[in-house]
């Protein structure tokens, strides 16, 4: 029974961690219709950035607001100058974005090198509690606790303000609310930065649990890209269930299923995508 | 017009996906070419010297140290035998297609006088298939550590200065079975070395009258091993033997650390990856406790490693690993031959190789083997130790000159 529990809990920690990348993915992609790769790059500048800090000594807490404004700015700085350039041509977005993925994981590596780097676990929460005979790091708690909290105020968010009001009407029709007058260019560039921004956190977060190393951001982006994908393009609610399906899939996997354990999540999203070829949540507009 | 638009980014969605799990797998990074030229004498013939190392991509970690090695050696000793020494490194980001084009091109074109090279087993072998049929140049094999090249692999050309997953796992196996418990739960990374290295763990550890309770295998790139710490936790081992190699292996042992096993099971690495600075940098205390077994650690007693630390970390800033010895007495090996054969010919300098040659090396005393061709070396088990917040290793054990086999004992294999 404690296996099932700390096996539950450990997936729970990864799909938050997925979740916090993977949410942003898709309101992205809801709003502006640009599948940004570079994201993943999001994740891995926020996790280095704070590495940098952490190492000199900066308090955690401190860190993690930091280095999710550093990556705010960077991220301010691609869809400004370079990715809304391109708005409505998709094929470019990506491209432009595949390559942005490639230049920033280059830049990380030329500034912090190729070693397995890792930030230490703030002391706070550095201990663990029992499960029976078994135990379990209070930080994967907290981290499962903040996915739940973003959860939660994402959706009060997208129902309760106005704000998440006018972004929902823009996902469902982009034209019609330039017509009414909203800042459409505005509403765009403060969802990419949220959802940077989110990406940083996940990606401080992963830090004391996963480490930095160069091409994390593409195992990362790869398994957030799934999440969207069976969650549905475009909705955060699918990105949340779709995270603790892979978490936890991922994480049962690895003990029941060995063999196939790094195939497993691809092989959920071939059958989700076969009987709903929209995802969980995805929406068919007419 | 929206349901179409919708259908065309899932179907750029999965596209880009297939890309990325393609990319993400294989190393991308593009080659550099790194060559140091030392100018050429002209008393006699120099010795050209051409290296082929992994020095980006996956197993840069571990080529890059080497070459350190080697330059220290040459840097020190920028002459053999009134010959000036002249070093080109080809850097074959962990391909053996690459290492191959590269062998061509330091043979055919610089016509160098001995390769040295292999930073991988599977890079090892494949330079060995080709130099053995050239049957020209000898090579010097500087990592790749996987056992046939002893026995159905060897040749004449092919001899190394590192050490075999036999020499490691085997001793780890005993040392385990003799030092911390009689049972035992393996980890060990799901490829080639990995299971190299547990088929020579197992019969070490039940001779000394271990048992093992489950061998759990995680796939290269496992990020998250919490699945396998419950496994592990579940089995209540007296002792846990890894083998992880690289990045993966510092993240498991962060995570051994975080779920408490730290306290609760000794565990055991045979693959000397933790001494190696770097990763001490990234996991910290977490090797407190945790017992290793080497063939080199930086606090080893003798006078050439005293002499040796200090003048790499004067060059380097670092403090060396076992990588940076096996370049440095890959240098050292060479100088030897080349005096001892007085030429450059490649069956002469064979000839030397095969009489057997002792080395003064910073792991102490080493001596190639003419039957197996890996060194007669010995292991140290080390154990992490935290003293005012320095990690440091104190040495607990040594077993004295560990002989490859003659032959392929025929473990059954896992």
């Amino acid at each position: 029974m404690d296996l099932f529990i700390v096996n539950t809990l450990s997936g729970l920690t990864y799909g938050m961690l997925l979740f916090l990348m993977a949410s942003g993915l898709s309101i992205v992609f809801g709003l502006m219709r640009i599948i940004n790769l570079s994201h993943g790059s999001f994740f891995l500048f926020g996790s280095y950035v704070a590495y940098a800090m952490v190492s000199r000594g900066m308090n955690f807490w401190l860190a993690l607001l930091l280095s999710t404004i550093c990556v705010t700015v960077l991220a301010l700085l691609l869809e400004k100058f370079l990715i809304s350039r391109f708005h409505g041509n998709e094929a470019s977005q990506v491209l432009l974005t595949l390559g942005l993925i490639f230049v920033i994981g280059d830049i990380t590596l030329w500034i912090w090198g190729g070693d397995f780097l890792s930030i230490p676990v703030p002391s706070i929460l550095d201990f663990s509690f029992a499960i029976s005979e078994s135990s379990f790091p209070i930080y994967r708690l907290f981290v499962i606790a903040i996915g739940i909290i973003c959860a939660v105020l994402l959706w009060y968010f997208e129902t309760k303000t106005k704000v998440g009001m006018i972004v929902r009407a823009g996902v469902d029709d982009m034209e019609m609310m330039g017509a009414l007058g909203f800042n459409i260019k505005l509403i765009f560039t403060a969802v990419f930065l949220f959802g940077a921004a989110l990406a940083a956190i996940g990606g401080v977060l992963s830090g004391p649990i996963l480490g930095m190393y160069p091409k994390m951001e593409f195992e990362i982006l790869v398994n957030s890209l799934v999440i969207v994908l069976i969650g549905g393009l475009g909705s955060w609610k699918g990105a949340f269930i779709g995270a603790i399906v892979i978490g936890i899939i991922d994480s049962f996997g690895k003990i029941y299923l060995p063999d196939v354990s790094v195939l497993l999540i691809f092989v959920v999203m071939v059958i989700v995508l076969m009987f709903k070829p929209t995802g969980l949540f995805g929406r068919v507009e007419s | 017009m929206k349901k179409t638009a919708v259908k065309f980014f899932q179907i750029l969605a999965v596209f880009s996906l297939l890309f990325l799990a393609a990319c993400s797998g294989s190393a991308i990074d593009s080659s550099t070419k790194d060559d140091s030229r030392v100018s050429e004498g002209d008393s006699k013939d120099p010795v050209k010297l051409g290296f082929i190392l992994s020095l980006t991509g996956n197993f840069a970690s571990m080529g890059t140290p080497v070459k350190e090695g080697i330059e220290l050696y040459f840097e020190e000793n920028p002459e053999i035998d009134g010959r000036k020494v002249e070093l080109i490194f080809e850097d074959d980001a962990g391909d053996p297609q690459a290492a191959l084009r590269k062998y061509e091109q330091l043979t055919l074109n610089q016509g160098v006088n001995i390769v040295g090279g292999g930073t991988v087993g599977s890079i090892a072998l494949a330079l060995r298939d080709k130099v053995d049929a050239d049957k020209k140049v000898p090579l010097i094999n500087v990592v790749g550590s996987t056992d046939v090249m002893s026995w159905e692999k060897k040749s004449d050309y092919v001899w190394r200065t590192s050490f075999s997953a036999w020499q490691y796992a085997s001793i780890s196996g005993k040392f385990t079975a003799e030092g911390v418990g009689g049972n035992a739960v393996i980890i060990a990374s799901d490829y080639v070395a990995g299971h190299e290295i547990v088929t020579d763990f197992i019969p070490g550890f039940e001779e000394g009258g271990g048992k093992v309770s489950d061998i759990v295998w995680a796939p290269l790139g496992t990020s998250d091993f919490s699945s396998y710490l419950t496994q592990i936790d579940n089995a209540k081992p007296e002792a846990v033997f890894m083998f992880i190699p690289g990045a993966d292996g510092s993240r498991f042992i962060k995570q051994y650390q975080e779920f408490g096993l730290q306290d609760k099971y000794t565990l055991v690495e045979g693959g000397s990856l933790l001494n190696a600075p770097f990763n001490i940098k990234a996991v910290g205390n977490a090797v407190v406790g945790g017992k290793m077994i080497t063939n080199y650690f930086p606090e080893l007693e003798n006078e050439v490693n005293e002499k040796f630390v200090k003048a790499y970390q004067a060059k380097f800033n670092k403090i060396p690993d076992n990588y940076v010895v096996n370049g440095y007495d890959t240098g050292k090996l060479i100088s030897q031959v080349v005096k001892e054969a007085g030429s450059l010919d490649g069956e002469k300098l064979v000839s030397v190789l095969k009489k057997g040659l002792t080395i003064d090396s910073p792991r102490g005393p080493i001596k190639m083997d003419p039957v197996t061709h890996t060194l007669i070396q010995n292991m140290y088990v080390i154990e992490g130790k935290e003293t005012n917040g320095e990690i440091t290793f104190e040495l607990i054990k040594t077993y004295e000159n560990i002989e490859m086999p003659k032959e392929n004992v025929g473990y059954k294999k896992y």
